[in-house]
């Protein structure tokens, strides 16, 4: 018996606990501190995003394929009524079309005339990119994407399927980038109907579809209507598709998400400036030179 | 988790080491998901294979080390909140110590991974809360739980093939 009055083996008991109880202890530590903030170890998660985007990426090819025969089979059991549907809706397209032609010479006769630029903001270059790997468990839904820094991509760039908006990138690695998916808790964009133009913000709530938050009773919403980026705040850019509007079993507002038709595979990347404040955008030497400072815009604009 | 042979020190590190190194190759293959149609399956809770045969001779401190380790890396890689899959590895570790692994064939060995995985998951479903600040989605956390179940019998048959290659004292 040693002095402290427990023997070898308690001794060992007691320093076996403490040190787990100890490594317990940091774990709650992290957890409290990482809070919904998932900005602690921020290299270290971009290190794995990259490692992981090449091994998965590698290990997923088979669960792809897989996934695309069942798609495939699908569409091979529904292949005669959609070329059935198909037809009709060619049909009644073809008379849409010449209506739609002339009407986008009109506009773009009416904006020369006025002097203005009404298109979206959706630049025309973009670029592939595959899914390596999708989180959809219960804490969060996020994907992880075979391009990174090495094609330029940034935080904030918006990213869509065949099918719609997807997500937006929120970090970005050397070959890989992580996209935060519409559906998850920490997203919020900010869209509109299509038909009423009327604004809401689309809250993730890790379900498959989303809430309508923010959506003024005044402003008709009707169910089906479809749902797309506002472009308000200048983050996204507008016009992007997101899904079309359902009522859950409360009578909210939900929308159901366009790119959760298909398995997600293959993404684009769009490349967008958000919109910078004026105060934000003015030229560094502005204040230097004395003439493009804020006071001096409104004493111009008086004059 | 009892030790009941003797193993040198640098064995029973070496041991937890391994347990770790398969506890990483677990965890590239729980971040794959599969969707089908409508249906979507996730592997979460692949990694709990990893504690439950965890390897008995391996040196506990060590072992408590490398679980932490391992967690971490599950929560980095697979962006959640850090600390929920560190906290459910280290609680189910310790839940298991010194409970006995019954050696009665597949059927057994299922039903007692099942409550393993049902117990990481209330775990992590109380620690999710308390990271998210609201309740995590439970069906989801379930239906990840019970795909990880459906596909425990490849796996365990992967590592009784493992086993018989190897010596079983010494392997996972």
């Amino acid at each position: 018996m040693s002095k402290s009055g427990y023997n070898g083996p308690q001794r060992r008991r007691i320093s076996r606990r403490s040190i787990a109880f100890t490594l317990i202890f940091i774990s709650i530590v992290v957890l409290l501190a990482d809070r919904q903030q998932r900005s602690m170890l921020a290299s270290g998660r971009l290190t794995t995003d990259n490692i992981s985007s090449k091994i998965i990426g590698f290990i997923a090819t088979p669960i792809r394929g897989l996934e695309s025969l069942f798609v495939e089979a699908g569409n091979r059991k529904n292949a005669y009524k959609e070329n059935v549907k198909l037809k009709a809706e060619i049909e009644r397209l073809k008379n849409i079309e010449n209506t739609v032609f002339d009407l986008q010479l009109r506009i773009k006769r009416f904006e020369e005339m006025l002097d203005i630029e009404s298109s979206s903001y959706l630049p025309e270059t973009k670029f592939i990119a595959r899914t390596v790997s999708e989180s959809k468990g219960p804490f969060v839904h996020s994907a992880l994407i075979d391009i990174g820094i090495n094609k330029d991509i940034k935080v904030g760039y918006s990213v869509m399927t065949t099918e719609g908006l997807y997500g937006h990138i929120i970090q970005t690695g050397s070959v890989s980038a992580r996209v935060l998916l519409l559906n998850d808790l920490n997203s919020r964009i900010s869209v509109m109907s299509q038909r009423s133009r009327g604004r809401a913000i689309l809250v993730g709530n890790n379900t498959k579809s989303p809430k309508l938050s923010y959506v003024s009773n005044e402003i008709d919403w009707r169910e089906g209507d479809r749902v797309i980026t506002s472009g308000d705040g200048g983050v996204l850019p507008s016009g992007l598709p997101i899904g079309t509007i359902s009522l859950n079993k409360n009578g909210n507002r939900e929308v159901d998400l366009f790119y959760l038709k298909e398995p997600v595979d293959w993404v684009w990347v769009y490349p967008f400036t958000p919109i910078p404040a004026p105060e934000n955008s003015l030229p560094e030497n502005a204040n230097a030179q004395g003439d493009v400072t804020p006071d001096n815009i409104v004493q111009k604009a008086t004059e | 988790m009892t030790d009941q042979k003797t193993v040198s020190q640098t064995q029973s590190f070496s041991l937890a080491l391994q347990g770790f190194l398969a506890g990483i190759i677990i965890v590239f293959l729980s971040l794959l998901s599969l969707d089908l149609g409508i249906l979507h399956f996730g592997f979460s809770f692949l990694p709990v294979f990893i504690i439950y045969f965890w390897p008995c001779a391996a040196s506990y401190t060590w072992s408590l080390f490398f679980i932490f380790l391992l967690g971490m890396y599950y929560d980095i890689a697979s962006a959640n909140p850090l600390g929920i899959w560190t906290l459910t590895f280290l609680i189910l570790f310790m839940t298991l110590d010194g409970v006995p692994k019954s050696k009665s064939g597949l059927g057994i060995t299922i039903i007692e991974f099942s409550l393993c995985v049902m117990f990481s998951a209330i775990v992590a479903f109380l620690f999710g809360w308390l990271s998210l600040g609201r309740p995590p989605q439970i069906v989801t956390l379930f239906g990840n739980a019970v795909a990880s179940i459906v596909v425990f019998p490849i796996f365990y048959w992967l590592r009784s093939l493992f086993v018989t290659i190897r010596s079983p004292s010494m392997s996972l």
